[in-house]
């Protein structure tokens, strides 16, 4: 199912974008046990009630364990996340649309299952490279400066939040797959990722964005069984998958 | 195993309404060299590219190397070689990356061919593909398409950019390889000198029809021009006679386009008074131009005719 020239090729193809993506969360990654002391003294000093409530601070505060997670997976990993997941998934179809070389490629002995399947592996790899590479890295930076990390709840969290920016990257790619124009898709992917977030915005329904889910909130806070939201990502996962390979496979070139 | 490399019947294909290929019933012997000809935009390539399953036909099938093209594309594609018009590649690689990737897809792979072909065509190895003129970017297509050896070679207008020396070079590659390894050629080009020399069966198709399909020589041998200037006008019978394709006046002088039955109009040009009479020369592209302007001769239901 997965062709390996041309997943070499994805690879290469995609590399900028993973130094790039990946340099930018390392570059958090590292900055954030750094910024652990001065955030917590700031928090103590300065009167930020204005725009947190006092049960934040203190759950920011209380350990550098909810400090990496908050900071980390709560946010800058979902939105440098799902900005990288987009970026690397506006290219994967309408790239060779866009370039002319879909006729090239398509006159090859392969697939239009294979080549989709193919293409979303290899988005799948670099995104991986770029979450999971970047938390692990932030992990040893902790370890180095003594912090005491949860290693196993954080790296679980970390693996719910890379399960659902997979999610993020395979619908962005099922607009690559409909789109000709890779900008044209990413920006009707992010659109669409827009509006889907918008639950997330009202306390009633906040657990119903699928970023709410991404961030790990319910197993962070209330230890919901990782299995749930996994689950949750691969039966969403699968789906966009399928409408993706429908959608190229009845593309004309 | 089927003497036909390519059997079509009543393909057709349609784009929002429009058809781009309409009931094209298609025969291509195996070990022919088989030109397609039309103009610009008459779905040769639309026909090509549904021949190696690439783009499916709204309606009509077809085997190709024994494969229905509906749903054995992937067979098909493993035994065809495939330079589309144009081709376009990934800009960033280099030539010898762009071989390296396309030798990925196949079983077999004839490094020796490259190798020699690539010296033939004095490709950069370490240029980038963006870098190479559309002429170097088809030597590379023609590259791709004949190293995995295969049985069946579908070129679609392969020499656009090249130089008559690389021309002639490509016809000559292209021959030699297909020789060598008994493979059946079918290609859709403009070059009409060349497809005369290189070719022996020829299909002429117009707004997505098939017009005629023969072997070169029928087609050659069989389409001739009548010039004659008589010394008073002929009866209307005479032009109709058995054969005459088509009628022109240039001048004093007709010109009869003769489809069949050469002999029989001869005779009957000599019969009436005349100053002059003579058969034109009529090579493959006066013959492609008479096509493109008439009409068509070619009836469906017997698509070697």
């Amino acid at each position: 199912m997965i062709h390996l020239t041309l997943l070499n090729k994805e690879i290469l193809e995609n590399r900028v974008k993973l130094y790039l993506s990946f340099a930018l969360l390392a570059l958090l990654a590292v900055a954030l046990p750094f910024l652990f002391e001065p955030t917590r003294d700031f928090f103590k000093n300065v009167d930020l009630s204005y725009y947190l409530d006092q049960q934040q601070l203190n759950f920011i505060g209380a350990s550098y364990n909810n400090y990496a997670w908050s900071q980390w997976t709560g946010k800058n990993l979902t939105q440098m996340g799902v900005l990288a997941a987009i970026v690397f998934g506006m290219g994967a179809l309408s790239g060779e649309s866009s370039f002319g070389t879909a006729l090239f490629l398509l006159s090859k002995p392969i697939t239009r299952r294979e080549i989709y399947t193919t293409k979303m592996a290899a988005g799948l790899l670099l995104l991986a490279c770029t979450v999971i590479g970047s938390t692990l890295l932030l992990m040893l930076v902790s370890l180095w400066k003594g912090y005491p990390l949860d290693g196993g709840a954080f790296l679980t969290a970390n693996l719910i939040a890379y399960a659902g920016l997979s999610v993020i990257y395979l619908g962005t790619a099922l607009f690559s797959a409909l789109i000709a124009e890779p900008v044209k898709a990413g920006v009707a992917a992010a659109l669409f990722w827009l509006l889907v977030s918008v639950p997330g915005y009202f306390p009633g329904s906040a657990q119903y964005s699928i970023f709410y889910q991404i961030k790990a909130i319910p197993y962070w806070f209330f230890g919901q069984n990782p299995i749930v939201p996994l689950g949750f990502f691969l039966v969403l996962a699968g789906a966009f998958y399928e409408t993706g390979v429908w959608l190229w496979s009845r593309r004309e070139f | 195993m089927s003497q036909l490399a390519v059997e079509t019947w009543m393909l057709s294909k349609e784009y929002r309404g429009h058809a781009a290929v309409s009931g094209v019933s298609l025969r291509v012997p195996r070990g022919s060299v088989f030109a397609l000809l039309g103009p610009n935009g008459s779905g040769k390539s639309t026909l090509l590219k549904m021949i190696i399953g690439v783009t499916p036909p709204s309606a009509g099938g077809g085997l190709c190397l024994g494969y229905d093209l509906l749903v054995k594309g992937l067979q098909i594609r493993e035994r065809t070689g495939y330079l589309g018009e144009e081709p376009r590649y990934y800009g960033y690689m280099t030539v010898r990356q762009i071989l390296s990737f396309s030798k990925g897809f196949y079983p077999q792979w004839d490094d020796a061919l490259v190798e020699r072909a690539v010296a033939q065509f004095e490709l950069p190895l370490k240029a980038k593909v963006h870098e190479l003129s559309q002429g170097m970017k088809n030597q590379l297509g023609l590259i791709t398409a004949l190293a995995p050896r295969p049985e069946l070679l579908v070129l679609d207008e392969p020499t656009t950019g090249f130089d008559p020396v690389k021309r002639r070079f490509f016809f000559t590659l292209l021959i030699e390889e297909a020789v060598s390894c008994s493979a059946t050629v079918l290609i859709a080009s403009h070059q009409l000198d060349e497809v005369e020399r290189v070719a022996d069966q020829v299909a002429l198709i117009k707004q997505g029809r098939l017009l005629k399909t023969c072997s070169m020589d029928a087609l050659l041998s069989g389409e001739k021009e009548i010039r004659v200037v008589f010394q008073k006008e002929p009866p209307p019978a005479l032009l109709q006679t058995r054969g005459i394709g088509r009628v022109r006046r240039e001048g004093q002088a007709y010109l009869i386009s003769v489809t069949e039955n050469l002999e029989g109009i001869w005779e009957a040009c000599a019969a009436w008074p005349h100053y002059a009479l003579e058969t034109v020369g009529t090579g493959l592209e006066e013959i492609f131009l008479r096509y493109m302007e008439g009409g068509s001769d070619h009836d469906p239901s017997d698509p070697l005719k």
